[in-house]
């Protein structure tokens, strides 16, 4: 994202300004609009990113996504429903659709360079073989997982906001997180010294 | 990386670097999101939503009812009870002073009165 994005604004505040935004844009205002797109592209994108590996892919899901908003915006109550649970449900759906039609074997693309310029080249090239390896790892796993995987682990979701977004119980998000960072850890393990993490930790 | 706790400290360093990898957002990408709220949203915000056609061209009709039923009771009134339509109104107002009075306040008829009386 750009430099200028504001800063996102605490959990129950962010949930409740996504809703009055959505019921101005429901009423026409398009700046209300740009706003809410402003706040939820960040997450939707780098959600999608993440889990279909693909740019171009991750922005169609996000324009569809935001496409199916603005037709219920109308119609929004604020309160009924969390504004950001539901654009992730959606997009979440819209995933796993497209990974269904997949054929197997869809090679990723790489993950682009990361942007502090200010970091060593050695050090930009660790994280950047950390991209690519987690994005390589994630990609084998079953999808319910990946997906369960980067919501928690990555957009950093509660279990309960998880449960409600992949419509499942919360035991069953936790199932699968765990079943997931159990299988990335062994598609990971034998690249601890080219990834460089043991560094980290000291 | 086969322990829980093992796993745990490992994998949040692909993770870390995963939150900080925020995906760049093209000014054509935002601009087309941003058409699309244009396009999708009603036009609405601070203005009467616009009616059809049809229903336009007819918008009139309500007022332009009420006018003609006012006028077509008034005129009814005229007709069958003439005697109302006189009370109250300018035809009791014969006296050029009690015209006079009804608009002007009581200090100034005083004066007017001791003008008359040549005081």
């Amino acid at each position: 994202m750009s430099g200028n994005q504001p800063p996102a604004p605490a959990t129950a505040e962010r949930q409740t300004l996504d809703g009055a935004l959505l019921v101005r844009a429901g009423n026409g205002d398009q700046r209300a609009a740009q706003e809410l797109v402003r706040l939820l592209l960040p997450r939707l994108l780098g959600y999608a990113r993440r889990v279909l590996g693909d740019s171009a892919e991750a922005e169609d899901v996000v324009q569809e996504t935001l496409l199916r908003l603005w037709r219920v915006a109308p119609e929004w109550r604020q309160g009924e429903a969390q504004v950001s649970t539901w654009a992730y449900r959606v997009a979440v759906n819209l995933c796993t659709d497209r990974l269904r039609a997949r054929k197997p074997g869809v090679a990723l693309e790489s993950a682009p360079e990361p942007e502090d310029e200010r970091a060593s080249a050695a050090a930009e090239m660790t994280i950047r073989a950390r991209l690519v390896a987690l994005d390589a790892a994630l990609a084998e796993l079953p999808e319910r997982q990946r997906q369960a995987v980067v919501l928690r682990h990555i957009e950093e979701l509660s279990n309960p906001e998880i449960a409600g977004i992949m419509d499942i119980s919360v035991e069953a998000v936790e199932s699968l997180t765990a079943r997931g960072k159990r299988a990335l850890a062994a598609l990971l393990s034998g690249q601890k010294d080219a990834l460089g993490y043991e560094d980290d930790r000291e | 990386m086969t322990g829980n706790k093992s796993d745990d400290g490992d994998l949040e360093a692909f993770f870390q670097a995963a939150r900080e990898d925020r995906p760049e957002v093209s000014a054509a990408f935002l601009a087309r999101l941003d058409a699309d709220a244009e396009a999708s949203l009603p036009q609405t915000y601070g203005m009467a939503r616009p009616a059809p056609g049809w229903r336009q061209f007819f918008a009139w009709a309500p007022a332009a009812g009420g006018l003609v039923a006012a006028t077509a009771a008034g005129v009814w009134i005229g007709f069958a009870t003439p005697e109302l339509a006189e009370i109250g109104g300018i035809a009791t107002l014969s006296d050029e002073s009690l015209d006079l009075a009804l608009f002007l306040p009581a200090s100034d008829l005083a004066i007017l009165f001791e003008d008359e009386n040549g005081l």
